[in-house]
């Protein structure tokens, strides 16, 4: 068999291993307190299902003939993965499976939304063919990973710690994040259906600096250029001033509609009630000493490994490649908010006493951080790192 | 059991005076209080952290099209937000004034912080008393209480000296403790920062460093102005290399058709360093050949304290040479061919059978203004020819004005010259790079990292216990992990028949939420 | 342990002592920090100035060079014109407002070099041949055609518009870049200038 397409089975396959062991972590936390049984499964199902993606990993490596984090796809497949292996150390340490069924929908998540991206190999551009390619990216994924536990521990904390009959501003705030992530399951939904509807436009405009250029929307049209012309498809429904891409700006636009629905849909239909509420009962599961603890631990072995990958590797290669150490590119100047952003954190907790809630808001918010710098950067700001 | 509730000690500096907390006057003691506080350090930190946003939102003006002047882009781009974004200086918002401003105060803050805080906690922890205070051991975060007698105390010291503690006993108490360097982490990274700050702030020193994008084109030597002009760089020749989807494996082709066609591959300059030792008789530059390598994307080509990057090429290579045939327009016969190099073309061409080439003017840019004949640029984007052929039949010569699909008096002469070719060249684009303040730098991160790992990977722990008529009073202190603290301690303890460590903060908020 | 036996005066004079040694270090990081910063601002300020105008700024030494004329005849250096003031001017055929300042110039060369004011023209990367003819074109010229082959000297002034003439006096400073066309008021003022 071809090393790709069974790098893609073994994917699918700890994708699906993954699904597994979060129903595991489910039952483990529905039962009594303590390590049970069925939380022995869902750790064995993670770590299988981790192993798979490894082999996933490494064939497709063997396949392309180069380290595979060298796009979008390659890059946020792998950060899935890192955020699995942060959850296993985390795991090992705390023995805690409510975090499980947190920490694993959300790795499963950002495994499904890079699958959103075109997923065949391509060949490296000079630039990325150096050692530091896996060097880099690696490490910097490695620590984004185990940062991102502290995101579902913060999590956890918060809704474990808040009282949903009154109304406060925690309340408010953990609902939005509860829609974003819906905006992450309604953007692969609208995703998947489109596609497999074949929806396809292709729109002709005439950039600013006089050129011809195209959009070529796989969703139905809804914002278009100024002036565009309607190659194959559907035409737009509002025109956009061109310095916004009109394309882009029709997938934030149905990932937002498919969010809104998925929310509505849970909220009013099948919950009931406020999402964050819903899963107070399993984050009752979890004790706020631990929470609080483990989110601090996740991020003081997850800051480390993420300046040493994300900034100093990163100003290594920068050197090498393109002359310079540091050149405020948008992804250099964003993994150094991420850094500040982590680094008052910790000052904060250790020098200002900010434990608990604030703390907890603030592992939230260091998520928002990574994952503005992974999606927003890419795809909107751009810059040298836009290939992942 | 339990006598007495202490309320539990701020340990992060072991209850030491800091300096900065002393009563002061003057007001360089009142500047320094100011910056020793952590709280405007991090406010520091939270506006560099919105500032570098919003500095992203847009271009900075070093990654703008060059052909626009910044101020008409960011209006024409972005419209009203990016009229406002340039007023605001945030196109070149890294090095504004006040973003440097707030870096060099956090950096003040960080240098006075530590100095603030690590002498006080250096002292204290060196100066350990092994007995201490019920009130100080009762208001550690862990503890517990028990009878008991000096017996465990001696019976836990080869455990806990097994663990890698170390111990210390006066009058029958013990004090263990491990890894005290994981407290200096703070200040080692601190240390660090402001290294590598400092390095990066040496650029400015003359001498330290250089950086210079050189055009080069093929066959060119030019002078190296980041060497003085001490050293010259010749661009033997410029190949870049695209994947071709009909020659790259299957598994590539999808994705370079989604690329749209150009790709490159690789590409790289072969280049010849050469010393510059003197001067000519005609003026021109005496050169000894140094080296001959190649710079490729992620390869610089290295001499001394110099590095040649591999950055740019121009799109469309320019023309190099042209060839004309000297026809004779009745015969068709070719008399002879001459070549012409288009960056220093000489002015006579010797032919076969007497004849002569004479070239009057070279127009490189060529365009008609006012009637006559002259050139828009340097740059030979049009080259046009003003030559005299001189033939037996014409001693003094028949002039043509020559250019691509031109051709003035050309038809009348009895001579022509007709086209008969071109060579075109590459135009590398390579960054000669020098930058002695990289090795500051580099001690600078490393110090950092290793500061960070110390004080993130290695928990200062320590133990107390202490006997008192029949009682032990057992204290602990760790700094982080206190999950670590328990694991380690609790078998000691349990195995010499004392309780073991107790959260008391734990204990305290499940009381107050109760 | 060594200060026990001082009496009260003494130590209080000692900790006197210690509080404005300690008050001196805090004033010397603090103004050494706060100093780095300002210098490192200044650069930027400077560079920015620079980027926008060119390298070359009045005030600034005039960079070195040496070039040969148009003829291969001579060597020019900027250090044989030290000691009098130089109007050093860049241009090249191309260049309209160039071309019609040239006679102008010519036609002042004497009067210049009466005044202790060379003159040198330094053409900006063209063949000899496109210059020859230019000159010839003219009817020649008094002063000296520089010929800047591959542009080094070009990029060390940092030259962005033509003409541009650099107004360098006897210390090899210059005190003024001036762009554009020069007529005859601005020449003398020049001249003036240059001697000063």
């Amino acid at each position: 068999m071809n090393l790709l397409s069974l790098s893609g089975n073994l994917l699918l396959t700890s994708f699906i291993l993954y699904l597994i062991s979060t129903g595991f972590f489910a039952v483990a936390t529905s039962g009594k307190k303590g390590p049970s049984r069925s939380g022995k499964i869902a750790f064995s199902l993670a770590l299988l299902g981790f192993v798979a993606q490894l082999g996933y990993f490494f064939t497709r490596w063997a396949g392309a003939g180069h380290v595979p984090v060298s796009n979008l796809y390659e890059y946020t497949t792998f950060f899935g993965m890192m955020m699995v292996l942060g959850f296993l150390i985390v795991y090992g340490i705390y023995r805690n499976n409510v975090l499980g069924l947190v920490a694993m929908p959300v790795a499963l998540l950002v495994i499904a939304y890079a699958s959103m991206f075109p997923d065949e190999v391509q060949p490296l551009i000079p630039a990325l063919q150096s050692v530091w390619l896996k060097i880099h990216v690696t490490t910097a994924a490695l620590g984004e990973g185990i940062l991102a536990v502290s995101f579902a521990t913060g999590l956890l904390y918060l809704i474990h710690a808040t009282d949903f009959n009154k109304e406060s501003k925690t309340r408010t705030w953990l609902e939005v994040v509860m829609f974003s992530l819906a905006c992450v399951v309604g953007y692969i939904i609208v995703g998947l259906l489109f596609n497999a509807l074949g929806t396809n436009s292709t729109i002709e405009y005439v950039a600013k600096n006089g050129a011809t250029m195209q959009h070529d929307y796989t969703m139905p049209v809804l914002t278009g250029p100024e002036n565009g012309k309607i190659i194959s498809g559907s035409g737009a429904v509002v025109e956009l001033p061109n310095f916004l891409n009109a394309n882009k700006v029709n997938t934030v636009l149905w990932s937002l509609i498919g969010g809104l629905v998925f929310y509505i849909l849970l909220r009013f239909v099948i919950l009931r009630k406020r999402l964050a509420e819903s899963l107070k009962p399993i984050a009752r599961k979890i004790d706020l000493e631990t929470a609080d603890e483990i989110s601090y631990r996740a991020i003081a072995i997850g800051l480390p490994v993420f300046i040493l990958g994300g900034l100093i590797f990163a100003m290594i290669w920068a050197q090498m490649a393109w002359s310079r150490y540091w050149g405020w590119d948008p992804k250099e100047v964003w993994a150094l908010i991420t850094m500040l952003f982590y680094v008052f954190y910790l000052h904060m907790r250790i020098q200002r006493g900010w434990i608990g809630k604030k703390s907890a808001w603030l592992c939230v918010g260091g998520f928002a951080v990574i994952m503005f710098n992974l999606v927003f950067v890419n795809l909107v700001v751009a810059g040298l790192h836009s290939y992942a | 059991m339990m006598q007495q509730e202490y309320k539990q000690l701020d340990m992060r500096y072991e209850e030491a005076e800091l300096r900065s907390k002393r009563k002061n006057q003057s007001w360089i003691d009142r500047t320094w209080t100011f910056f020793s506080s952590v709280k405007v350090g991090l406010w520091l930190i939270g506006l560099i952290i919105i500032a570098s946003g919003v500095g992203t939102i847009f271009p900075q003006e070093m990654y703008i099209p060059q052909a626009i002047p910044p101020e008409e882009f960011y209006g024409k781009e972005y419209g009203t937000a990016g009229e406002i974004y340039y007023a605001l200086g945030f196109h070149n918002l890294f090095e504004s004034w006040w973003y440097i401003g707030l870096i060099t105060l956090l950096l003040l803050s960080i240098i006075i912080v530590s100095i603030d805080r690590f002498f006080p906690l250096y002292r204290a922890l060196k100066k350990q008393p092994v007995i201490q205070s019920d009130r100080f051991m009762g208001g550690q975060r862990f503890g517990a209480e028990a009878t008991g007698t000096v017996k465990q105390i001696d019976a836990i010291e080869p455990l806990l000296k097994k663990k890698g503690y170390k111990v210390r006993r006066q009058d029958g108490s013990l004090l263990a403790e491990k890894q005290r360097f994981g407290r200096w982490g703070p200040y080692i990274n601190h240390i660090g920062l402001v290294l590598f700050f400092g390095g990066a702030m040496l650029r400015i020193v003359p001498g330290m460093h250089e950086d210079e994008l050189m055009w080069i084109r093929e066959g060119e030597t030019l002078p190296v102005e980041a060497t003085d002009n001490k050293y010259y760089l010749e661009n033997n020749s410029f190949n870049i290399e695209f994947y071709d989807p009909a020659k790259e494996p299957e598994k590539f082709r999808e994705a370079l058709k989604r690329a749209g066609g150009s790709v490159p591959k690789n590409y790289d300059t072969q280049m010849t360093l050469y010393k510059k030792t003197g001067m000519t008789d005609d003026f021109k530059p005496k050169l000894e050949k140094v080296k001959t390598g190649e710079t490729a994307v992620n390869q610089p080509f290295e001499f001394g304290n110099y590095q040649v990057f591999q950055e740019q090429y121009a799109a469309d290579p320019e023309f190099k040479t042209m060839s004309f045939n000297i026809e004779n327009q009745k015969t068709g016969k070719v008399v002879d061919t001459i070549k012409v190099d288009l960056r220093n073309p000489q002015e006579t061409y010797k032919l076969k059978n007497g004849y002569d080439v004479e070239l009057k003017d070279f127009l490189p840019d060529f365009v008609v203004k006012d009637g006559k004949p002259t050139t828009n640029s340097s740059r030979p984007v049009n080259p046009a020819f003003v030559f005299t052929i001189k033939s037996p039949e014409h001693p003094k010569g028949e002039r043509s004005l020559i250019g691509i699909k031109l051709n003035v008096g050309g038809d009348e002469n009895q001579y022509k010259m007709g086209f008969a070719g071109t060579e075109l060249s590459n135009i590398s684009g390579v960054r000669i790079k020098k930058d002695l303040t990289l090795p500051f730098l580099f001690a600078g991160g490393m110090i950092f990292m290793i500061g960070l790992l110390l004080g993130m990977y290695w928990p200062h722990r320590r133990l107390w216990l202490k006997e008192t008529n029949g009682q032990i009073n057992i204290a602990g202190f760790t700094n982080k992990n206190a999950l670590g603290l328990q694991k380690e301690v609790n078998l000691a303890l349990t195995e010499v028949g004392l309780p073991q460590l107790e959260d008391r903060q734990k204990l305290r908020e499940e009381g107050e939420s109760k | 342990m060594k200060k026990t036996n001082q009496n009260p005066d003494e130590r209080l004079a000692a900790a006197k002592q210690k509080k404005k040694k300690r008050s001196f270090w805090r004033l010397m990081i603090m103004t050494m920090v706060l100093f780095a910063g300002a210098v490192v601002i200044m650069q930027f300020v400077d560079q920015a100035t620079r980027d926008k105008d060119g390298r070359v700024l009045a005030g600034d030494d005039a960079p070195g060079f040496a070039l040969v004329d148009l003829y291969g005849e001579k060597q020019h250096t900027m250090d044989e014109y030290k000691g009098k003031g130089l109007l050093l001017n860049f241009w090249g055929t191309f260049c309209e407002p160039c071309k019609k300042e040239m006679p102008l110039i010519n036609d002042n060369y004497d009067m210049m070099q009466k005044e202790g004011v060379n003159f040198a023209a330094v053409n900006v990367g063209e063949t000899p041949v496109r210059v020859s003819s230019f000159i010839k074109e003219i009817g020649g010229t008094d002063y000296p055609v520089l010929m800047d082959t591959n542009s080094a000297v070009e990029k060390a002034y940092g030259i962005y518009n033509l003409p541009v003439t650099f107004i360098i006096n006897k210390e090899g400073k210059v005190v003024e870049k001036y762009e554009g066309e020069i007529d005859q008021a601005k020449l003398e003022e020049m001249i003036k200038k240059a001697n000063e």
